[in-house]
């Protein structure tokens, strides 16, 4: 599969199938199931600078081919995921992306130098758009945050960094392009979107949150359309997030202008659909006579 | 845990809504114990809706089938009630911890000055009566329970005592009562409308028979013999107002109780964080909140922070 090999900025990877932070926690669970080492990378669960106990429960809701999600960034904090997680993880031959997230521009430039000096990291993905926190937290509204909020973390560090981006925005290509103007070598989108959804008998929300970020088959169509449009406003490579189930999805996704993909929610309902994703490309190029899958990418015809 | 394709064996309406689904999966047969469940998806893999999982307790198992007991409450439910013998059903599992097993070897009080929170709860285990109270659709997997223990330990000296206390809506909601009249060493049921068994609460059929067991003179018929120290278990399954009840009830008789959870489970495995329970005291290991999931759906009942839940 060698001609799966991506380049996301200075960090190559051996397929372009990456895991989607909040679905494969740190790794623990899952490797009894899946062989990590077989996916393009391992972007683990959000990592703040203090630990966070998360949302009250209920925090998860299915909805009509989705779920909507409010946990509330639940970690053990970085300090304890140095100590604790990263070691398990870099027992494996996988690229591990730390994804983090901060209540200030400070925050991301601790999290960025307190993980820039521990070894087994390969890159660092800015959470700027997390929904399901209180007091703004969600910085990838705002354009002018958005890249004083990259330029900061690029400073910090010498890792490379990804910036993940918010779909809860008018026009996600001036948040893109802000992204790209702080030093991203590579953008994330999307996020996902915010919903609710209400339980008639009770007249509750049925998420504790009230609103929560919807994921899943459902928001394919929107993820697709920001990642084609954000395409054609950056030149950094971009990865494709949002409703990917299978090999079919993640090629739609390359065809609109991403370099690699995330899978998330359907690991919940497939362990291994991460790697089912990657098999599927690859019996794709194959049966299709191609040898790079670099020639898919932004091939849409309009 | 693995995961597999599971054919249908058999699918049966046990009672108006409630099914009794046996599937052939060997690695759950020969591994599932009491309390632990599978994660099934309730579609094909060609649809994307219902999209989740639904997480079902292991009521039975034989050589290489197990079964699971539901009742029809939405789409999920909906779509397993109509497979049919032939059909396969896409699993995940055994999954989650199981109840702990009592022992009926009783060697007394243990040295209460030196327990620790993990000794005590180790000795509380050594009871030679358990009380199971089930409530609804609650019942499967204290129905394993009662036929684990009686495998376990049907044989040894020292037999242990099962007392299955059941409760429901009404007669025609009542579920497993075979499996627990074969495993256990008394039954009683209670139903809100008095149509089976007698009217009223099952909680109100533990409370009376912890007093009892508290009441009884040295002497009297079914008390512990000189020097040995009769403990009640309890093990309960079934909708949370009944749980935060049997939780407050043991707690009141200092009993030891273990609960088996029920919450929304996307994952099922750990790595989504959605299907947590607030504990009674955050700890190192687990933070504030327990995923039902993995670090349960079994747990103690006095971990559970129940003003909160």
């Amino acid at each position: 599969m060698a001609y799966l090999q991506t380049q996301l900025g200075p960090l190559t990877l051996r397929n372009p199938v990456l895991t989607a932070s909040g679905t494969f926690g740190y790794g623990q669970e899952l490797a009894p199931l899946v062989d990590l080492e077989q996916l393009g990378a391992l972007v683990c669960k959000t990592v703040t600078r203090h630990p966070r106990a998360g949302n009250a429960p209920p925090r998860t809701c299915e909805t009509a081919s989705g779920m909507l999600n409010a946990i509330g960034l639940q970690n053990v904090g970085v300090e304890r995921f140095i100590a604790e997680k990263l070691p398990f993880l870099r027992g494996f031959d996988v690229p591990l992306i730390v994804n983090v997230a901060g209540e200030s521009v400070e925050d991301f430039a601790f999290l960025a130098r307190a993980l820039s000096d521990c070894p087994g990291i390969a890159a660092l993905e800015l959470n700027i758009s997390c929904p399901n926190v209180a007091h703004g937290l969600d910085f990838a509204t705002d354009p002018i945050v958005t890249e004083e909020v990259v330029s900061h973390a690029r400073a910090a560090t010498h890792l490379p960094i990804f910036a993940k981006l918010s779909p809860n925005v008018s026009d996600i290509t001036v948040i893109a392009r802000a992204a790209e103007a702080g030093g991203a070598h590579a953008l994330s989108l999307v996020n996902t979107f915010v919903g609710m959804a209400i339980d008639v008998r009770t007249r509750r929300p049925r998420l504790s949150n009230i609103s929560g970020g919807l994921s899943g088959p459902a928001i394919k169509p929107l993820a697709l359309r920001a990642v084609y449009r954000c395409a054609s406003s950056v030149q950094i490579p971009i990865i494709g997030i949002g409703g990917i189930m299978n090999a079919n999805d993640a090629l739609e996704f390359f065809i609109a202008g991403a370099t690699a993909v995330q899978v998330g929610t359907a690991t919940f309902v497939q362990p291994h659909a991460a790697l089912d994703v990657i098999q599927g490309i690859d019996d794709y190029l194959e049966a299709n006579g191609m040898t790079d899958l670099q020639t898919l990418v932004g091939s849409l015809q309009t | 845990m693995e995961r597999c394709l599971a054919a249908v064996v058999d699918n049966r309406e046990v009672a108006a809504g409630h099914h009794r689904l046996r599937l052939e999966a060997p690695h759950v047969a020969a591994r599932a114990r009491a309390g632990q469940f599978v994660h099934v998806l309730p579609r094909d893999a060609a649809t994307s809706d219902p999209l989740l999982r639904r997480a079902f307790s292991v009521l039975a198992t034989d050589d290489t089938t197990f079964d699971i007991l539901f009742r029809v409450q939405g789409r999920g439910t909906a779509r397993m009630a109509s497979v049919r013998a032939g059909d396969a059903l896409d699993i995940l599992g055994p999954l989650g911890v199981p109840f702990s097993m009592p022992e009926p070897e009783c060697s007394g009080a243990a040295d209460a000055a030196v327990e620790t929170k993990a000794s005590a709860r180790q000795s509380s285990l050594l009871s030679p009566r358990v009380i199971l109270v089930g409530g609804g659709v609650g019942v499967p997997p204290l129905a394993m329970l009662a036929a684990q223990i009686r495998q376990d330990r049907g044989d040894s000296k020292k037999s242990v005592e099962v007392t299955a206390l059941i409760g429901a809506r009404s007669r025609a909601d009542v579920i497993c009562l075979h499996d627990f009249e074969r495993c256990s060493t008394h039954v009683q049921i209670a139903t809100d409308d008095g149509s089976l068994g007698r009217r009223g609460l099952v909680t109100q059929m533990l409370e009376e028979q912890l007093s009892t067991s508290e009441r009884k003179t040295p002497h009297e018929p079914g008390a512990p013999a000189p020097g040995e120290e009769r403990r009640d278990i309890v093990y309960a399954c079934g909708p949370l107002p009944m749980l935060r009840a049997v939780a407050r009830i043991c707690a009141a008789h200092h009993v030891p109780c273990q609960i088996s959870l029920e919450e929304n489970m996307p994952c099922g495995v750990g790595v989504c964080n959605g299907c947590v329970v607030r504990v009674a005291q955050a700890d190192d290991e687990y933070g504030h909140y327990r995923r039902v999931c993995v670090d349960g759906p079994v747990m103690w009942a006095s971990d559970v922070a129940w003003d909160e839940v």
